[in-house]
C-alpha cells in the first residue's frame, strides 16, 4: 500500500514535469530541426540532424539582435528607477508615521489594485502629452515606480527592529545614512527578490510596448518576435521557434540563477493589511 | 508567508522621528509623484475619458455622458467578448488553483528530487508569453502541429484547433492554465512552508491522513495563501491579452476576443478611445472589487 | 482612511480633468488642409520626406527613391515599410503613428479607405496634372471622391478565379473558360471533389471579404452600395450572389481556409482546384506553381452568368503631409512612383497588378514574363467601379470587420439569409452614425 502510493506520487510528478517542460522541449526541438523536416509525417521526437540556420534568420530578419539590446536597456532602466524610488519610499512608509505617510500608504494600497493594463489608454494619452511616445523613455517612465515594489520592500523593512535604527540615530546618522548603512543591507534579500520580479515582468511585458512603440528600432524582444510572426515568414517554424528560444533564454537563465531569492520573495506578497 | 499583521514601531520612536521633518517627505516624493502620475491619475482619467468622445485621429474631446457605456453594453461584439472572458476565467481559475495546490503538495512529497522538481514546475511561470504563445500556436497548428500528429497516430482526423470557433478559446485557455498553475503553485509552496511541523505530527498522532488531512487541517491553515493565489489567478485570467493577441488575434468569429483585446480593438482599431475607456473602466471596477473582497476575506479571518 | 480618501480623490479628479483638457485634442491639429506649395521654392536639404507603405509597393518605392535622389541629392527620404496584411490594418498602423506625432508625408491607401483619410485628416487633393503623360487617366476615378482626386491609383486589381485545368481534365470537369455561373462552378467542383475526396474550392475570408462580396454582387449586375453610401446588397440578387460561401460549404466543396496566404498555398500546392482572390496574386501563383500543373485565371463566375463591372481593388498614393514643402516633394515623388519604370516595378515583378501606365502595359505584354496567366491582369481593360463607397469614412474599419464576420459565418455554413441581413443591418447602423 505504502509502496503503491509512493509509486503513484512518482508517476504524478513525472507527468507534471513532462507537461510543464514539453512546450520548452518542442520549442528547442523545432528550432534546431532542418526546415524541410518541419511538416514531416508522423511524430519525430528528435530531428535527424541539427540545423541552426533558423537562429540566423531569427536574429537578422526578425531583428532580434537589436531588440535584445532595447529589452536590456528598458528592463534595467525600469529596475534602476524603481529601486531609486521604491526603496526610500518603503523605508519612510515602514518607519515614519504621520499624516503624510498615512495618505501615501493609502495611495500605495489603492495603486496596488490598479494594473497598468486597464489604464493603458490614459497612459497612452499621457505619454503623448509628455512628448515621450515612441521613445525609450516612453517605455520606461510609466513604470518608474511600483506600488508592488514599495509594498514588498516595506514588508521587509518593517521587520527591522526599531532599536537598531534608534542606535544609529544616536550615533548621529540622519535618515539617508540610516537608510543606506542600516536598512538597505538588512533588507537586501527583499530588494533582490523584487528586482528579479521586476526584470521578469518588464522583459515579458507586451501590451504597453505594443502601444508605446511605433518605430522598428525600438521594438522590445516580445514585440519583435510578434512582428516576426505576423510578417509573412510563411511557415518558417524553425526560425520562429528559434526566435522564441532567444527571447526566453535570458529569463530562464536568470530564473535558474536567482530562483531562491524569487521564491522567498514571493512569500511576502499577499496583502494582509 | 506572513500571516501576522506586523505592528508599527513603538510610540516613543515615532514621535521623535517626526521631528526630523522634511527628509522623509523628500525620500517619499519621487515614488509619490510616480504613483500619482502613472497610476492614480490614469485610473481616474479612465473614468473621465469614458464620459467623452475621444477620437484617436485627433480633435477635441466632446462630453457624451454615459453614452459610451451604453454603446459598450449594447454592442453584440463586446457582449461576446465579456462572455468569452467569463468562460475563459471559469475554465482557467479553478483548474489553475487545484493544479497549483496539487503541484505544490507533489513537490513537497518529492523527497530528494524536490529542488529539481520545483524548478521544472516553476519554469512555465517565467516564460515569455509571446514566445510561448508562438510555440503553442505551432503545437496546435492545423498542418504539421504536434497535437494533430498525435491524433493521427491514433487515427483521428486533424483538427483546426485555432481556426474553429468551437475550440480556439479552449486552446488559449490551456496556455493560461499551464502558466497560471505554475504561478499559484509558487504561492502554495511558500504558504505550505509556513506550516509548523508540529501540525503534521499532531495529525499523524490522530490518524488523520490524505484527503481528510488536506480538507480538515491544511486548507484552513493556508487560507490567506489560497485567497492570495485565487486573486492572482483571477487577475491573470480576467486580463488575458498576450496569448489571444499572438495565437488568434481574437478570432475566429470573435470566439477568443476578450475584454482587454476588445478594448484594444475599439481604441486602436476603431480609433474610439472614449468607448474603449468605458470598457476598460468596467474592468477596473471588477478588479478593484476583487481586491477589496480579498481584503475583507482576510481581515475577517485574521483578527 | 475614508476621510483621507475623499479629498485625495477629488484633488485627483480635478488634476485629471485639467490634464484631459490638454489631451490629444489640443495636439497638432488633425484637421488641416495643407496645399502643396511650388516645389521650386523649397529647399530639399531642409526637408525629410517620410513614406509609409505595405509590402506590394516596395519595388516601386525603390525605383522612385532612386529617381528622387538623382533629382534632389540633398533630400532625405525615410521609407517606412509596414508589414501589415490588409489595408485596414495598415490604416490602423498609420493612425497610431500620427497619434504619437509621426505623421508620414506620403502613404499608400487601399482604394476602399479613401473616405477615411479624406474625412479624418483632410489631405490636399493630388496634382493630377503632374502625372506622366502615359498614365492611364481612366483609373483616376477609383481615387476620386466628391469630384477631387485624393489618391493616384498605383496598383489596381480585380477579383478573379484561378482554376487548376489539369485537375479539371482528370476529373472530366470540362474547361476553365466554360465556368460562367455558380451552377457551372458547383458542377465542376463536385466532379473534382468526387475524384480527390476533399473540398476543391477555396475563397479566403480574411483580407478582402468586403471586396469579394462587392465583386459577387456587381458581377451579377446587382447594386452593392447605394449612391448615398448605404448597403444595397440586402435584396434577393445580393443575397443570392453573396451566399456562394454557404452554398459551397453546404455541399462540402469549400476548404474553409480563412487566411488568404494559406488559401493561395492550397491552390499552388494542388489541394484546391478553384481559388478566388485578387488578380494581383497571379504572378506569385505562377512563380510557385511553375510547371507542376496547367492553370488559368478566369472571370469570377456569377450567380446568373452576367458580367457586371468589378470593383477596382488595390491601392494608390495619397499625400498626407502637413507641411507645404514636404507635400510638394511628395507630389513630385508620386510622378516617379507612377512613371513607366515605377509602374513596371509595381505591376510586373512580384505582383501582377493592372498597369496604370500605358507604356508599362505595352512593355509588360511584350516581355518574356507575359504568359497567358499574367496577361489576364496586364491586359485587363474593362470598366471598373470604386471599391466600397460607404458614407462615413470614420467607420471603414468596422465595416470591413462586419464583412469579415459575415463571410466567415457563411464560410462555416451559416444560414445565408439571416447572416446577410444581420450584416446589412450592422453596416446600415454604422454608416448612419
Amino acid at each position: 500500500m505504502r509502496i503503491l502510493s509512493r509509486a503513484a506520487v512518482i508517476v504524478a510528478i513525472c507527468g507534471a514535469v513532462a507537461v510543464s517542460l514539453f512546450p520548452f522541449y518542442w520549442m528547442v526541438r523545432t528550432s534546431v530541426a532542418p526546415a524541410d523536416e518541419t511538416f514531416s509525417q508522423g511524430i519525430s521526437w528528435v530531428p535527424t540532424r541539427i540545423d541552426l540556420s533558423g537562429y540566423g534568420r531569427a536574429w537578422t530578419s526578425g531583428e532580434l539582435g537589436r531588440a535584445m539590446v532595447v529589452g536590456l536597456v528598458q528592463t534595467l532602466g525600469i529596475l534602476a528607477l524603481q529601486l531609486v524610488t521604491c526603496v526610500p519610499a518603503a523605508y519612510v512608509l515602514a518607519k515614519v508615521r504621520n499624516r503624510a505617510t498615512g495618505v501615501a500608504l493609502t495611495m500605495v494600497l489603492v495603486g496596488l489594485l490598479v494594473p497598468s493594463q486597464v489604464t493603458l489608454i490614459p497612459l497612452f494619452v499621457g505619454v503623448n502629452v509628455l512628448g515621450i511616445a515612441d521613445s525609450i523613455s516612453g517605455l520606461i517612465l510609466p513604470f518608474c515606480t511600483s506600488t508592488f515594489g514599495i509594498y514588498l520592500i516595506r514588508q521587509q523593512i518593517m521587520s527591522i527592529p526599531d532599536a537598531l535604527l534608534d542606535a544609529a540615530r544616536a550615533d548621529g546618522l540622519g535618515h539617508v545614512r540610516r537608510l543606506t548603512s542600516v536598512v538597505i543591507p538588512i533588507a537586501a534579500p527583499g530588494i533582490a527578490a523584487f528586482s528579479v520580479f521586476s526584470v521578469f515582468a518588464h522583459w515579458n511585458e507586451y501590451l504597453w510596448p505594443l502601444l508605446a512603440v511605433r518605430s522598428a528600432e525600438l521594438r522590445t524582444p516580445p514585440l519583435a518576435l510578434a512582428a516576426f510572426q505576423q510578417a509573412d515568414v510563411g511557415y518558417d517554424y524553425p526560425a520562429l521557434t528559434a526566435g522564441a528560444v532567444i527571447v526566453t533564454a535570458p529569463i530562464v537563465v536568470l530564473f535558474l540563477l536567482a530562483q531562491r531569492q524569487f521564491v522567498h520573495g514571493m512569500s511576502g506578497t499577499e496583502i494582509t493589511e | 508567508m506572513r500571516v501576522n499583521v506586523k505592528r508599527s514601531p513603538g510610540d516613543g520612536t515615532r514621535r521623535s522621528m517626526r521631528r526630523e521633518g522634511l527628509v522623509p517627505m523628500l525620500l517619499m516624493a519621487p515614488a509619490a509623484a510616480g504613483v500619482t502620475l502613472f497610476v492614480l491619475i490614469p485610473a481616474v482619467l479612465s473614468l473621465v475619458a469614458s464620459l467623452f468622445r475621444v477620437p484617436l485621429t485627433g480633435g477635441a474631446w466632446t462630453f457624451v455622458g454615459l453614452d459610451n457605456f451604453g454603446r459598450v453594453l449594447d454592442d453584440p461584439a463586446v457582449r461576446q467578448a465579456i462572455g468569452n472572458t467569463i468562460v475563459y476565467s471559469a475554465i482557467t481559475i479553478v483548474p489553475s488553483l487545484v493544479l497549483g495546490l496539487g503541484l505544490a503538495l507533489l513537490t513537497n512529497a518529492a523527497g530528494r528530487g524536490r529542488p529539481l522538481v520545483r524548478t521544472a514546475l516553476l519554469l512555465p511561470m517565467t516564460a515569455n508569453l509571446v514566445a510561448i504563445s508562438v510555440v503553442y500556436a505551432w503545437m496546435f497548428s492545423h498542418p504539421g502541429g504536434f497535437v494533430n500528429q498525435v491524433l493521427a497516430v491514433v487515427g483521428v482526423a486533424p483538427v483546426n484547433w485555432l481556426g474553429e470557433p468551437g475550440t480556439a478559446l479552449y486552446v488559449v485557455a490551456l496556455v493560461g492554465v499551464w502558466r497560471t498553475a505554475s504561478l499559484t503553485m509558487l504561492v502554495f509552496v511558500a504558504g505550505l512552508a509556513t506550516l509548523p511541523a508540529t501540525i503534521d505530527e499532531a495529525a499523524r498522532a490522530e490518524g488523520i491522513r490524505g484527503l481528510r488531512k488536506l480538507v480538515l487541517i491544511t486548507l484552513p491553515m493556508i487560507r490567506p495563501t489560497a485567497v492570495f493565489a485565487a486573486v492572482l489567478a483571477i487577475l491573470n485570467s480576467v486580463q488575458v491579452f498576450d496569448t489571444v493577441s499572438v495565437m488568434t488575434g481574437g478570432g475566429p468569429l470573435g470566439s477568443t476576443e476578450t475584454v482587454l483585446t476588445m478594448t484594444w480593438r475599439i481604441g486602436f482599431g476603431y480609433f474610439d478611445l472614449g468607448t474603449a475607456s468605458a470598457l476598460a473602466f468596467l474592468l477596473l471596477v471588477v478588479l478593484i472589487a476583487v481586491g477589496v473582497l480579498q481584503r475583507r476575506t482576510l481581515s475577517g479571518w485574521g483578527r | 482612511m475614508r476621510r483621507r480618501l475623499l479629498p485625495a480623490l477629488s484633488a485627483l479628479t480635478a488634476g485629471s480633468l485639467l490634464l484631459a483638457g490638454c489631451g490629444p485634442g489640443s495636439g497638432p491639429a488633425a484637421t488641416q488642409v495643407t496645399a502643396p506649395t511650388d516645389v521650386a521654392k523649397c529647399d530639399p536639404a531642409k526637408s525629410t520626406l517620410t513614406i509609409s507603405h505595405q509590402p506590394p509597393a516596395a519595388e516601386a518605392v525603390a525605383v522612385a527613391k532612386q529617381r528622387m535622389a538623382a533629382r534632389y541629392p540633398n533630400l532625405k527620404i525615410n521609407v517606412n515599410a509596414l508589414q501589415t496584411k490588409t489595408y485596414d490594418e495598415f490604416t490602423r498602423a498609420v493612425v497610431a503613428d500620427i497619434a504619437v506625432g509621426k505623421r508620414p508625408d506620403l502613404i499608400i491607401s487601399g482604394l476602399g479607405q479613401i473616405r477615411f483619410w479624406m474625412e479624418q485628416y483632410k489631405p490636399a487633393p493630388i496634382d493630377a496634372a503632374a502625372l506622366p503623360a502615359t498614365y492611364r487617366k481612366q483609373f483616376l476615378s477609383a481615387g476620386t471622391l466628391d469630384g477631387k482626386v485624393y489618391v493616384a491609383p498605383a496598383q489596381v486589381s480585380v477579383p478573379m478565379m484561378a482554376v487548376n485545368q489539369t485537375l479539371l481534365r482528370k476529373a472530366g470537369a470540362g474547361d476553365a473558360a466554360g465556368i460562367r455561373t455558380y451552377d457551372d462552378l458547383i458542377a465542376a467542383a463536385r466532379k473534382v471533389t468526387a475524384m480527390t475526396r476533399r473540398p476543391s474550392v477555396t475563397v479566403a475570408t480574411y483580407n478582402i471579404p468586403d471586396w469579394l462580396s462587392q465583386g459577387f454582387v456587381q458581377g451579377a449586375g446587382g447594386t452593392f452600395v447605394t449612391g448615398d453610401g448605404r448597403p444595397a446588397f440586402g435584396d434577393k440578387l445580393g443575397g443570392d450572389a453573396i451566399s456562394l460561401w454557404s452554398r459551397l460549404k453546404r455541399e462540402d466543396l469549400e476548404l474553409g481556409i480563412v487566411m488568404d496566404a494559406d488559401s493561395q498555398a492550397a491552390f499552388a500546392g494542388g489541394t484546391a482546384a478553384f481559388l478566388m482572390t485578387s488578380s494581383a496574386s497571379i504572378a506569385g501563383l505562377q512563380k510557385s506553381i511553375g510547371d507542376s500543373f496547367e492553370w488559368m485565371p478566369v472571370d469570377l463566375p456569377t450567380v446568373n452568368g452576367q458580367r457586371g463591372p468589378m470593383p477596382a481593388g488595390g491601392n494608390g498614393w495619397l499625400v498626407l503631409s502637413d507641411d507645404p514643402c514636404r507635400a510638394a516633394f511628395a507630389n513630385t515623388m508620386i510622378g516617379d512612383l507612377l512613371s513607366t519604370d515605377g509602374v513596371m516595378a509595381a505591376s510586373g515583378t512580384s505582383y501582377s497588378y493592372i498597369p496604370v501606365d500605358s507604356a508599362a502595359a505595352e512593355r509588360l505584354l511584350a516581355s518574356d514574363a507575359a504568359t497567358p496567366q499574367t496577361k489576364y491582369a496586364w491586359g485587363y481593360d474593362r470598366e471598373l467601379t470604386p471599391w466600397g463607397g460607404w458614407r462615413r469614412g470614420e467607420v471603414t474599419g468596422q465595416i470591413v470587420d462586419a464583412f469579415r464576420t459575415m463571410a466567415q459565418r457563411l464560410q462555416s455554413g451559416a444560414d445565408a439569409g439571416p447572416t446577410i441581413q444581420t450584416a446589412v443591418r450592422a453596416i446600415d447602423s454604422l454608416v448612419s452614425g
